[in-house]
């Protein structure tokens, strides 16, 4: 694999991962800091899959959505039907805690050496797909009448439980899934960089992706992918101090909440395009008939 | 048997300064309803901003805690100024709070990486002792006894301003509804701001504690995870229960490390905060925040 096809397979497992954070924020209005450990459970059962079993790569992969989900529905269950700030702690205390007993069993997983050596099985076309798919689900998840129910929670609980909705059981959807892919994009790390150790699955790396979806605007998925790419070149550029890197977010971050607090897309999306462009063209063609008639 | 009572000892004096941490947070979550994450970072500026003086100016103990302090203040409340204050006239939702005060502790955090590289430094020792010999069983460290005494001291100064101080009843009828308070005449840009003060006052008080106990590195933020896990023991939003959680996980944190070794303790102390929610929701003080419509 050359320099250049790991970095893009690197700005696609980011996309991934924003994307599963942007079910949660964007969508269900969930805060969870502790979303990076699912991605660490995820390279976890591929990576032990990968170096350990002979189990095929696609079902690695499988695993590895499953594992998240099952995960995400244990810490799920006694903090959904709590206030969402509940979700934001306890989720960083899992993280931990997954971390605490990633170095302890270290004849399994090799502590805090990690696993090393996973075979490099991916390439830019199987991330492309995935990345694709996973585009898709969400996108028709945001308009099916899950995604809606999960707007409305977003936007007041209380409202939304007194039309009907089951507010625990929608939360619950949303973070098992959101689970399920940041556990993918776990899984395609662990087969890019054929290295993983626990300690880079920390609460830095989930307030990135908050950062990052928020600067694209919370409602837009559109926003959260572009400016993904555009943090990935950044920090690409500043590969040497990420220190830096970081200061630039977090200012642009105040910046964005003082003045433009919906984010840059508001509620924009790219499929909306063409619609508006139509729209637009038909309004134009109605005036000039009305100045012909004149 | 002295053996335990050594470790409660052990206990409530690391549970002293995780209620001072859980303190500061729920003081801001009581009134503003959100959970502030910055509440870390203010700790660690203000953990190094006393160890630099402490150093610079060869202070003793007690001037540098109280220039510290000062510093914490002024600081929290230039946090509050930029990360807040526009939030708060626009009636944001709690997420953009959340985005804002995270981001705000990655931010001073990221501060102190930039200017001190992630280098370990300690504090200077203030003390000719390391700990004093209560019977030929039982010790207990300096660094133990002064968290312990200026938790106490602090936790006493806050309790007699909430309760006993015009500021303290504006505080309290704040947190209960902002929107009476001001119909009230409760001036809630000033009042907000003296709480982040207080607020930035305790996190000043536990980040020298904490950079006194353990060393002083950017890490050091994420203590404040303890202070969180507190309060939600001892009932999210609720300033006595914050108390109690932040004792509570001390000893059962002190116990753990003792039964189970130091490397999974965080493991069964996140199963037991998880199981502890399943029973008990609302926290040890029974009272939750309830959410108005």
């Amino acid at each position: 694999m050359t320099y250049n096809e790991t970095v893009i397979l690197n700005v696609m497992i980011n996309m991934v991962a924003v994307i599963s954070m942007f079910t949660l924020m964007g969508l269900t209005g969930i805060f969870s800091m502790g979303q990076a450990s699912f991605m660490c459970i995820g390279a976890y059962v591929a990576g032990l899959l990968a170096t350990k079993t002979d189990v095929p790569f696609l079902f690695t992969l499988i695993f590895a959505v499953i594992g998240g989900m099952l995960f995400a529905f244990v810490v799920g269950i006694p903090i959904m039907r709590l206030r969402r700030d509940y979700v934001a702690l306890i989720t960083l205390a899992f993280g931990e805690a997954i971390v605490a007993v990633l170095n302890t069993f270290s004849n399994v997983t090799g502590g805090a050496m990690g696993i090393n050596r996973i075979p490099r099985n991916i390439n830019l076309w199987i991330g492309a797909g995935i990345l694709a798919i996973v585009i898709y689900i969400i996108l028709n998840f945001k308009d099916s009448k899950f995604g809606r129910q999960c707007i409305a929670v977003k936007n007041d609980e209380i409202s939304a439980a007194s039309m009907g909705i089951n507010v625990t059981r929608i939360k619950m959807t949303a973070f098992i899934l959101a689970g399920g892919l940041t556990a993918l994009s776990g899984a395609m790390l662990a087969y890019t960089t054929s290295y993983i150790d626990p300690n880079s699955f920390g609460a830095a790396r989930s307030i990135d992706w908050i950062g990052i979806v928020f600067i694209g605007g919370i409602n837009s998925m559109s926003g959260s992918i572009v400016i993904t790419l555009i943090f990935s070149v950044l920090s690409e550029t500043l590969r040497t101090t990420s220190a830096l890197r970081t200061l630039i977010q977090s200012l642009i971050i105040l910046l964005i909440i003082n003045f433009v607090p919906n984010g840059l897309f508001g509620e924009h999306e790219f499929k909306d395009i063409p619609k508006a462009f139509r729209k637009r063209m038909s309004r134009l063609s109605a005036n000039a008939r009305k100045r012909e008639k004149k | 048997m002295m053996y335990y009572i050594q470790l409660l000892i052990n206990g409530i004096a690391l549970g002293s300064v995780y209620s001072i941490i859980a303190l500061g947070f729920t003081l801001i979550f009581s009134i503003l309803k959100f959970s502030n994450f910055s509440h870390g970072g203010v700790m660690v500026v203000s953990a190094y901003f006393g160890f630099i003086i402490a150093r610079q100016f060869n202070l003793g103990f007690i001037p540098m805690v109280l220039v510290t302090m000062a510093f914490g203040g002024i600081l929290s409340c230039v946090a509050q100024f930029i990360g807040f204050e526009r939030l708060r006239k626009i009636k944001g939702s709690t997420m953009l709070f959340f985005v804002s005060s995270s981001n705000l502790g990655v931010l001073l955090q990221n501060i102190i990486v930039i200017t001190f590289a992630s280098t370990y430094y300690s504090y200077p020792s203030f003390f000719s002792r390391a700990f004093f010999q209560l019977t030929p069983d039982l010790t207990i460290g300096v660094t133990d006894v002064i968290m312990l005494a200026l938790s106490s001291i602090g936790i006493i100064i806050l309790m007699l301003v909430l309760y006993k101080t015009r500021l303290g009843i504006s505080i309290r009828a704040l947190s209960m509804d902002s929107e009476a308070a001001k119909l009230m005449g409760v001036n809630v840009s000033m009042v907000t701001a003296l709480t982040f003060f207080i607020s930035g006052v305790l996190a000043a008080v536990a980040g020298v504690l904490c950079g006194m106990k353990y060393l002083l590195y950017p890490q050091l933020k994420d203590l404040v995870m303890k202070g969180m896990t507190a309060s939600i023991l001892g009932g999210l939003g609720n300033i006595s229960g914050a108390l109690y959680g932040g004792i509570l996980l001390g000893i059962l944190e002190i116990f753990m490390t003792n039964f189970v070794g130091s490397s999974l303790q965080p493991a069964f102390t996140f199963l037991f905060a998880i199981i502890f929610l399943i029973v008990r929701p609302q926290g040890i003080s029974g009272k939750f925040s309830k959410e108005k419509v």
